[in-house]
């Protein structure tokens, strides 16, 4: 009845509005289900596994899933469905605290140069093209061979390479955002340079600096699983999804043994297809032409 | 200005000369401009776009574009017993940063654009007391509410946290106001306030410029209105290419203008009962008209 009485009384949408509503809460709610699920079981990798953290088992090794190894063992007899648990919480702290490091360097660096311009920013342009034309592999090797490879160091060696993308972000909206009327109302009030770049001007780029952290993030997760395939990243002992995923090396595995490699490959791939979800659902709400419709 | 009253000079600028400064083709945009603002009057600066009157303010708040190069003459500001050279301070150094703070108050042509989108109407207005006094939030808080309800903003403190887009474009330039006045400063300059703002809200603003006066402060209007300057001004200076060529109280100048510029202007405002078949004059054929002696 009530159905009926709204059709007749409200207009119709156009449908293709009504489609475009629906699916952008559609990207951002299944983004969202996916990476909470993924951190959730992986921050509480205590509580839902099933063996011990990194036991091995010499007698069980390579067994295909089955009751008592719901995912299968490696050639250790490592239990996969414990392993990728565990291994999550470290690749997923990895990305995470790597992307956030990366966001307040390119955030910091990218408004400095794009509020004071001239040769500051010419300055920091450079010096950011230069790292970025840098072949990534080879900065990652000299720089885990010089501080040895740890997880805290390799999110230091992420933060260090993945700055870029957020520097350019943010210098091109403070370039074009110093010269709306604010901020020289602002400065009219004689408030500091640091005050008017980081209180005044830094709000208004909070939605593309979002976008680009949760991009970030997947980023990392992507070049962990890759260093760690190259044996460069997170040292063996400690289980990491790149880790797992570096057992697929020997041809043996990839024939024989699909559960090794399968499953951590499926869910790297689920987590960042999640949070390029959330980022496109994100830039959608946030931006403010879009948000009130 | 002219009626020679034992006036308290606030602002004094003297012999201000701006130009583009460049080698071969440098352009002079403010030439030899003198000015004063009295405690307690209302100076208004007339003028036709590109006459120089916002670059004659901007030199005041020592903010004149980059493309400004050369800036003589000097601009003198007097706080309490002291007197501030402000053309002799580092652009961007603590002093001037504390003399725009605290002593001048600057009202701007746009209020949606001179507000911050992103921040709170209630922390726009407090920015500038937390950023120049110790006052903690709370007094800082407590003090604009104040301020703003003064200005005819009802229900303050429910809009304190509201975004500037809530706002109308009035509340929005009463807010703009509010920014001006909450460090209490001597002198207040408004870069035609009223131009984005409709007629009745106009006179609204206005009189709450005219409040600012009438409670002792030296308000500098730029306008091009010459409606809201016979009302509400008292003092009037007359801008063309760069110079101040008439001025005088408001009276003076309106009722009787001396040059043939002045004259031409007031013939583009439309009066009540003026012939309806004859057009309205613009500058160039009101100045020429009136150049040839054809005012009446």
């Amino acid at each position: 009845m009530r159905n009926e009485k709204q059709t007749t009384t409200t207009p119709l949408r156009p449908l293709k509005s009504l489609f475009r509503g629906v699916t952008r809460d559609w990207v951002l709610i299944v983004g969202t289900v996916v990476i909470v699920l993924i951190a959730a079981s992986a921050l509480a990798a205590d509580l839902l596994a099933t063996h011990e953290m990194g036991r091995v088992n010499l007698l069980a090794t390579n067994q295909p899933p089955s009751g008592t190894h719901w995912l299968g063992t490696d050639a250790l007899g490592r239990d996969m469905y414990s392993q990728l648990l565990y291994g999550g919480r470290t690749s997923l702290y990895v990305a995470v605290v790597s992307a956030k490091l990366a966001t307040v360097i390119g955030v910091v660096l990218g408004a400095i140069a794009g509020y004071l311009g001239r040769y500051v920013d010419a300055a920091l342009m450079r010096f950011s093209e230069l790292v970025l034309a840098f072949p990534y592999l080879i900065l990652v090797l000299i720089l885990v061979s010089v501080v040895g490879a740890s997880v805290n160091n390799l999110v230091i060696v992420f933060a260090l390479t993945t700055w870029m993308g957020t520097f350019r972000i943010v210098r091109g909206e403070f370039m074009s955002l110093k010269h709306e009327p604010f901020v020289d109302a602002a400065r009219t009030q004689g408030l500091s340079t640091a005050r008017i770049i980081f209180r005044q001007i830094l709000p208004n780029v909070a939605s593309p600096i979002l976008v680009a952290l949760s991009i970030g993030v997947a980023t990392i997760v992507l070049a962990e699983a890759a260093l760690s395939f190259l044996g460069l990243g997170v040292p063996v002992t400690t289980a990491t999804w790149g880790n797992l995923l570096a057992a697929a090396q020997s041809k043996e595995v990839l024939r024989n043994y699909w559960w090794i490699w399968v499953t951590p490959g499926l869910v790297i791939s689920f987590f960042s297809i999640g949070v390029n979800l959330v980022a496109d659902g994100l830039r959608d709400v946030l931006d403010p032409q879009s948000a009130k419709q | 200005m002219m009626g020679a009253r034992a006036m308290e000079a606030i602002l004094t600028v003297k012999d201000l000369v701006l130009d583009t400064g460049g080698k071969k083709n440098s352009q002079t945009l403010v030439d030899g401009v003198s000015f004063t603002a009295y405690r307690g009057r209302m100076l208004a600066i007339v003028g036709e776009s590109g006459s120089g009157k916002s670059l004659t303010v901007s030199s005041v708040a020592h903010l004149l574009p980059s493309a400004v190069r050369r800036v003589s003459g000097e601009i003198t500001l007097y706080a309490g017993d002291t007197e501030v050279r402000i053309d002799r301070l580092a652009k961007l150094g603590r002093e001037m940063r504390r003399i725009r703070g605290l002593n001048i108050g600057m009202v701007f042509q746009d209020p949606m654009a001179a507000l911050n989108p992103v921040q709170t109407i209630g922390r726009q207005v407090t920015e500038r007391l937390l950023a120049h006094t110790r006052v903690s939030r709370a007094d800082a808080n407590v003090r604009a509410i104040a301020l703003l309800e003064s200005l005819g903003i009802g229900s303050a403190a429910e809009r304190f946290h509201r975004y500037p887009h809530e706002f109308s474009g009035g509340m929005r330039q009463r807010v703009m106001i509010a920014i001006a006045l909450i460090c209490d400063p001597d002198l207040v300059l408004a870069d035609e306030p009223t131009t984005a703002l409709d007629v009745i809200v106009q006179a609204q603003i206005l009189a709450l410029l005219r409040d600012m006066v009438d409670d002792g402060r030296a308000v500098v209007l730029i306008t091009h209105n010459m409606g809201l300057v016979a009302e509400y001004a008292d003092d009037v200076a007359v801008m063309y290419q760069g110079q101040i060529i008439e001025r005088g109280t408001v009276e003076e100048v309106l009722g009787n203008p001396k040059h043939p510029y002045t004259a031409g202007l007031l013939r583009c405002v439309p009066v009540m009962d003026m012939d309806r078949d004859v057009d309205l004059a613009t500058i160039s054929t009101a100045f020429t008209q009136a150049q040839k002696g054809h005012i009446s």
